[in-house]
């Protein structure tokens, strides 16, 4: 068994409570369930709010519809007092409530919200006049919340619900199965919204409003703008402009991210530059032999040049 | 000892992993962040291990490299035929796994750098193919050098989807020499699997836990799920019905129909039980997966007919069993918090608000149609907390 805590102590490198901890939680006796609670509780508010949606479209005999919105704004009610009592004031840096499963109440009052909000629109059949208002409103509300509440996943789903008021699912299981809305119009709309994303993380970054929120928006604005820009290349009738747009793009993020050490972004950035380049090299149009070398020596060249600069991403 | 198969210099990989585990503790504000630098000093290695996302990276493009070369060599030798293309693969394969152990593992001191692992995942195809080739009529026979192939790389290289792997060429060698005897295939899989978990108990107390600790975690669970889908009712019916050809009409039931419900009961509880008595998060989170499976098993064939509703009070009862247990164990009970003590390292924020953004909506509210589709095959895994 793992003797790891004595070697330290042994080594004096911990000092005799802290072995005396360890070593409680290496005997079992005491364990944590800290993942396994929460784990629980989101899927109880997957299935509860998933399962209230499903309701209001499924149209159950209207009887308790009533009593169905009265419970829900029951909800709502309690879980925004518990809120209230426990939230702290906003402020622009990070604002952390020591409480357990505070962040959870508050996603699940959100989607509360909106699934009240929906049940009265399809109720009252309000659905055709407020379809496009339907996510906007989300989005705003998920957006104050976010903000007011600083919880980050609210803040995801309020970048996707406005995503979808303009049109767009930003979801990457539609991207994987190639279940894009059809029309160039909507790639350009992705890359807008992108570039808008990006720029508006970037500003927020710099005002030190909520700096842990830029990632999330530097995230959603890379991968609509990669996306929008790759469909252009294999959909429109310009591909080598596109491709050289997106080459000239993802070269300057990969720079900036590999100067920042944001791997994950440096990572999307070589697939798309190593994509871009590829077509722009085969567009060229090149004979077989090249053809069947391409991809081992550009690849093999990439890992050695990735290799050779180790010292810069080696040290974590 | 089993440490002198592996290929890397065991020492220092232990010490890396040490770190990587003290990490954890630091992030969990156990010790403090002096006691963590002067931890790395003491520990530290000059193995070249990136960070997961490099790691990916550079798995990616060795990958593609490594395997694309097929293409060349078939170019070069393609008119010479099967045996000579067979012959390059070889020493194709055999010229990659030197060069992952002499050069990137003795020499670079790589350790999981992702480069070694595309390598010898080359590699090893290759000699693979290169050895048995394309044609021979026997399945069995290419699982079974599978199977030994990749325990060999689980092994010698720490690999952990090579152990995935090989279990699931157990599986498959299970099934096909079982063929002819199919009823009894059921209680193979339970007992191979039952022996294999309470043979590798004894032998993980023996090793050192901080090399083989992963190892154990993916085989035992296997191990575990295992016996419990072998057993599973829905499993062994739905597979009755396609392997033996065997027609059920309304009412009938399959063969032992009862010793498997009462398996697909039994076995949650059992580790569920066991989990919470020995205090063993691994029974505890496999119990959380079969419960979930045990009810939709039961869901499925005795249907209210209402998966919404279904859904929505499986929700609220995991909502409401989940929070009493948070503030039941506010307290320190029978050893069970509910704080975390380490820091996982698979916990990141912005990981999770993205998976939030993904699965929780928000953006599905215009789409009805796959609002509901999306969220349909979730409904059974809520009323785990039924049990629970």
């Amino acid at each position: 068994m793992s003797n790891l805590h004595k070697d330290l102590f042994d080594d004096n490198l911990i000092d005799e409570k802290q072995y005396q901890f360890l070593d409680a939680i290496n005997k079992r006796k005491v364990v944590s369930l800290y993942y396994e609670l929460r784990l629980l509780l989101y899927l109880g508010i997957l299935l509860f709010t998933g399962g209230i949606g499903y309701i209001v479209y499924q149209n159950l005999s209207s009887v308790g519809h009533i009593a169905l919105m009265f419970l829900l704004t029951v909800c709502i009610g309690i879980g925004g007092y518990y809120i209230h009592l426990k939230s702290k004031p906003y402020k622009s840096s990070q604002v952390n409530v020591e409480h357990f499963y505070f962040d959870y109440v508050v996603v699940l009052i959100s989607l509360l919200i909106i699934s009240l909000f929906t049940y009265i629109q399809v109720y009252f059949d309000l659905v055709e006049l407020l379809v496009k208002w339907t996510s906007i409103v989300t989005s705003a509300l998920f957006m104050f919340i976010a903000y007011r509440y600083d919880n980050k996943m609210i803040l995801s789903m309020g970048i996707t619900a406005f995503a979808a008021a303009i049109g767009l699912t930003v979801t990457p299981v539609n991207w994987i199965t190639g279940e894009w809305l059809s029309g160039v119009n909507i790639y350009v709309l992705s890359i807008s919204l992108g570039i808008f994303l990006l720029v508006i993380g970037q500003m927020l970054n710099q005002k030190n409003i909520k700096k842990h929120f830029t990632f999330t928006y530097h995230n959603f604005g890379i991968l609509l703008t990669y996306f929008g820009t790759l469909a252009l290349i294999f959909d429109s009738n310009q591909e080598v402009l596109f491709a050289f747009v997106l080459l000239v793009f993802s070269g300057l993020v990969g720079w900036y991210s590999w100067k920042q050490k944001t791997f994950l972004f440096f990572l999307y950035s070589c697939i798309c530059i190593y994509i871009s380049f590829t077509y722009l090299f085969f567009s060229m149009g090149v004979g077989e032999v090249l053809w069947i070398w391409y991809f081992p020596i550009s690849c093999i060249l990439a890992v050695v040049l990735l290799v050779k600069h180790k010292a810069h991403f080696s040290n974590d | 000892m089993i440490n002198s198969i592996t290929a890397y210099d065991i020492e220092a990989v232990k010490k890396k992993l040490a770190v990587a585990k003290v990490k954890t503790w630091y992030k969990g504000k156990l010790i403090t962040s002096d006691q963590y630098s002067s931890i790395q000093t003491a520990y530290e290695t000059n193995l070249f291990s990136p960070s997961i996302i490099i790691r990916v990276l550079l798995f990616i493009a060795t990958y593609l490299g490594l395997s694309t070369i097929v293409g060349p060599i078939a170019l070069m030798v393609g008119d010479a035929g099967m045996g000579a293309i067979r012959v390059m693969l070889f020493i194709t394969g055999a010229g990659m796994m030197a060069f992952v152990e002499r050069i990137l593992i003795k020499d670079k001191h790589h350790f999981k750098s992702g480069v070694t692992e595309a390598g010898y995942y080359s590699g090893l195809a290759f000699i693979y193919f290169g050895l048995l080739g394309f044609e021979i009529n026997e399945p069995l026979f290419y699982l079974i050098a599978a199977l030994i192939l990749l325990a060999v790389a689980s092994i010698r290289y720490l690999d952990l989807l090579s152990l995935i792997s090989a279990m699931g060429c157990l599986l498959a060698i299970i099934f096909l020499s079982l063929e002819s005897i199919l009823s009894v295939l059921p209680f193979a899989i339970m007992i191979v699997f039952a022996v294999l978990f309470a043979v590798s108990q004894p032998i993980q107390k023996k090793l050192d836990y901080l090399i083989w600790e992963d190892h154990f975690i993916i085989f035992d669970t296997l191990s575990l799920l295992l016996v419990y889908l072998g057993g599973n009712y829905f499993v062994v019916r739905e597979l009755s019905i396609e392997m033996m050809n065997l027609s059920l009409a309304e009412g009938q039931d399959i063969p032992f129909a009862f010793l498997f419900y009462g398996f697909t009961l039994i076995i949650p509880i059992a580790y569920l039980v066991w989990g919470i008595k020995q205090k063993s998060m691994l029974f505890i989170r496999v119990s959380l997966i079969v419960i979930a499976l045990s009810v939709i098993t039961i869901k499925y064939y005795y249907s209210l007919g209402h998966p919404e509703i279904t859904v929505t009070v499986a929700g609220a009862v995991l909502i409401l069993v989940s929070l009493l247990l948070i503030k039941y164990l506010k307290k320190n009970r029978n050893g069970f918090i509910r704080d975390q003590i380490f820091k996982s390292k698979w916990d990141n924020t912005d990981l999770a608000a993205f998976i939030a953004s993904q699965s929780l909506g928000g953006h599905q509210i215009n789409e009805s149609e796959s609002a509901i589709t999306g969220q349909g095959g979730e409904f059974g895994g809520g009323g785990a907390s039924g049990e629970f």
